[in-house]
């Protein structure tokens, strides 16, 4: 894993408003390619990462390299798109005005792509961005970010208000878009079954604070759901890290991850974690963290 | 970036330009019609003439209000309130670059619609020379209308209306402290005649009511009226004549220092948005 290049480094990363921290100690590494689910509650400072990425905000304490760049600098922006909260678009210009904003604004762009997308989704080029229903102004601010033939895919809660329609359509078209041309995505969102299938990295953001960064395959496959008597839930290998912890008299539900050896005793109804029970033990726990070794953090 | 700022500004840019040429085809017919009249007619026909369009252009002294509101306030306000700064400012372009190509056009052109602005006035009032009140320094009311002082003042409030907009974040409240910043400076320098200060004033004894003519010359600058010698005569102060594009330069130098004081309140909280 560690001979993976990585697209954006964090170490040590803070950012305050004011006097409150929205993001603090936070060091991640994001290997090349991969699509990253970034999800946390509201407020747990998504937002603000992103917006580190694209150099909107810099940061307080800390270092943050995207393409072993500081963020924010022309060279870098070209490489990086950006889709933020609420998908901002010029609600006066009709879709063919977002095409030639994005054509005039970057030397990359893209125009074939970006109009045969449009195109395919049936999007009206003359028609007024304001007059787009929602689904199809995600559409067109997805088309913006793809036509900059970025290397790495920001998206801010890209399915908010969305209807489960639009939602499914707006997933698969940047999934057949990651297909094609082989980027890194980023997206955060805070509902985690939007991105079930779709991502194979995933980064837990909790007041602020990376809990969880890895590889989904990797963190599902060691992170087990048991069941089984009470007694036995004070007898695990020392090793194995309690996630998670419910207890009636008789019965123990716990969520762990593993340790060296795989949990055998037959007596415990054992499977896999889903990714919604993952991400929710951690949550419920800020004090449990899953990271990767230090190797990828960087001296 | 070119491209953006005309197809996001494009509509004020039209108008005003639509603007400025009715007012240039009114003054120049009220200018041909007064023209045509015989000198030999008494001043008050080309009086009542002057009048007709005075009443109406006279108005344009307020009109850096609504430059600052409708130029200035979108620039940096309208992005901030619908979040779209996010959207400019993320594409290959650095915001410096961003800032100086926005400021930078729409400034020029604001400059230039103003200098426009006071040419036309000028030459219109050149049919009108030697009838008071239509002299471009006697009337402080011509002469925020003529020379370079218009794009002065149209600069001054486009930059206004921008740091307004970079300030407040939002729309509503940067119009309402745009309007409200140019429309109380611009009386306060009517009601308190801050531009009778710019130089020293001469003084000269003139009859209160003179047997033949005017009781001082229209194109002086009357300051004001010092005392009264006796029944027949009083002390006035006032600037001559040639001092007129001295005081236009002095008006000019402070907007355009005020200008780039607010421009750089602008470009810091554009700026300082990432902190």
């Amino acid at each position: 894993m560690t001979d993976e290049p990585t697209v954006l480094t964090a170490t040590g990363l803070g950012k305050r408003y004011r006097r409150l921290w929205a993001l603090r100690g936070c060091s991640l590494a994001v290997p090349a390619g991969r699509v990253v689910a970034l999800v946390g509650p509201n407020g747990a400072g998504k937002s603000t990462l992103l917006n580190l990425l694209t150099g909107l905000l810099t940061p307080t304490e800390g270092q943050l390299r995207v393409f072993g760049q500081p963020p924010g600098r022309p060279a870098t922006l070209a490489r990086v798109a950006f889709v933020a909260q609420d998908r901002p678009l010029f609600d006066g210009f009709t879709v063919a005005d977002m095409l030639r904003f994005g054509r005039h604004l970057n030397p990359r762009w893209d125009p074939g792509l970006a109009e045969e997308r449009l195109a395919a989704l049936d999007i009206p080029l003359n028609r007024k961005v304001g007059k787009l229903s929602g689904g199809q102004q995600a559409q067109v601010a997805l088309t913006v970010a793809l036509g900059k033939r970025p290397d790495l895919l920001l998206l801010d809660e890209p399915l908010s208000n969305l209807d489960p329609l639009a939602r499914h359509d707006l997933m698969r078209s940047l999934m057949a878009a990651v297909a094609e041309v082989g980027l890194t995505v980023v997206l955060s969102s805070h509902i985690v079954a939007d991105l079930e299938n779709t991502c194979d990295w995933l980064v837990v953001l909790n007041r602020g604070r990376v809990q969880v960064s890895g590889d989904l395959e990797d963190l599902l496959t060691s992170h087990r759901v048991l069941t089984g008597p009470v007694e036995l839930a004070d007898r695990l290998p020392a090793d194995v890290a309690l996630i998670e912890d419910s207890r009636t008299d008789r019965q123990a539900n716990l969520l762990v991850r593993n340790g060296s050896a795989p949990i055998l005793d037959h007596r415990w109804s054992n499977r896999p974690a889903s990714l919604e029970e993952l991400v929710l033990a951690y949550l419920r726990r800020p004090e449990a963290a899953a990271l990767p070794r230090p190797a990828l953090t960087g001296a | 970036m070119w491209w953006l700022t005309w197809r996001q500004h494009r509509s004020q840019i039209l108008v005003t330009a639509g603007l400025l040429t009715a007012l240039g085809v009114f003054l120049l017919i009220n200018g041909l019609t007064a023209d045509g009249l015989a000198t030999g007619r008494p001043n008050l026909v080309r009086g009542d003439h002057f009048a007709a369009v005075y009443n109406v252009i006279g108005w344009m002294a307020l009109a850096p209000a609504l430059i600052g509101l409708f130029w200035g306030t979108p620039v940096l306000g309208r992005e901030f309130e619908r979040g779209t700064h996010r959207l400019a400012w993320t594409q290959s372009v650095s915001l410096r670059r961003w800032l100086a190509v926005k400021l930078g056009l729409l400034g020029a052109l604001v400059a230039l619609a103003g200098l426009a602005l006071g040419a036309m006035v000028g030459a219109w009032l050149s049919v009108y020379r030697g009838l008071s009140m239509a002299d471009r320094f006697g009337n402080p009311g011509l002469f925020v209308l003529t020379g370079v002082v218009p794009a002065a003042w149209w600069l001054f409030a486009f930059m206004t209306g921008v740091a307004a907009g970079a300030v407040c974040r939002r729309i509503m409240p940067a119009i309402a402290v745009t309007v409200a910043v140019l429309l109380t400076i611009i009386l306060a320098m009517f009601f308190y005649n801050v531009r009778g200060h710019y130089a020293p004033a001469e003084r000269a004894v003139v009859e209160v009511a003179p047997s033949t003519g005017e009781m001082f010359p229209s194109d002086w600058f009357l300051l004001d009226i010092e005392s009264t010698s006796s029944d027949a005569e009083q002390v006035i102060r006032y600037h001559p004549a040639d001092r007129y594009w001295r005081f236009q330069w002095t008006e000019t130098g402070l907007l355009l220092i005020a200008t780039i004081v607010l421009g750089g309140v602008a470009v810091t909280r554009a700026t300082r948005s990432r902190n």
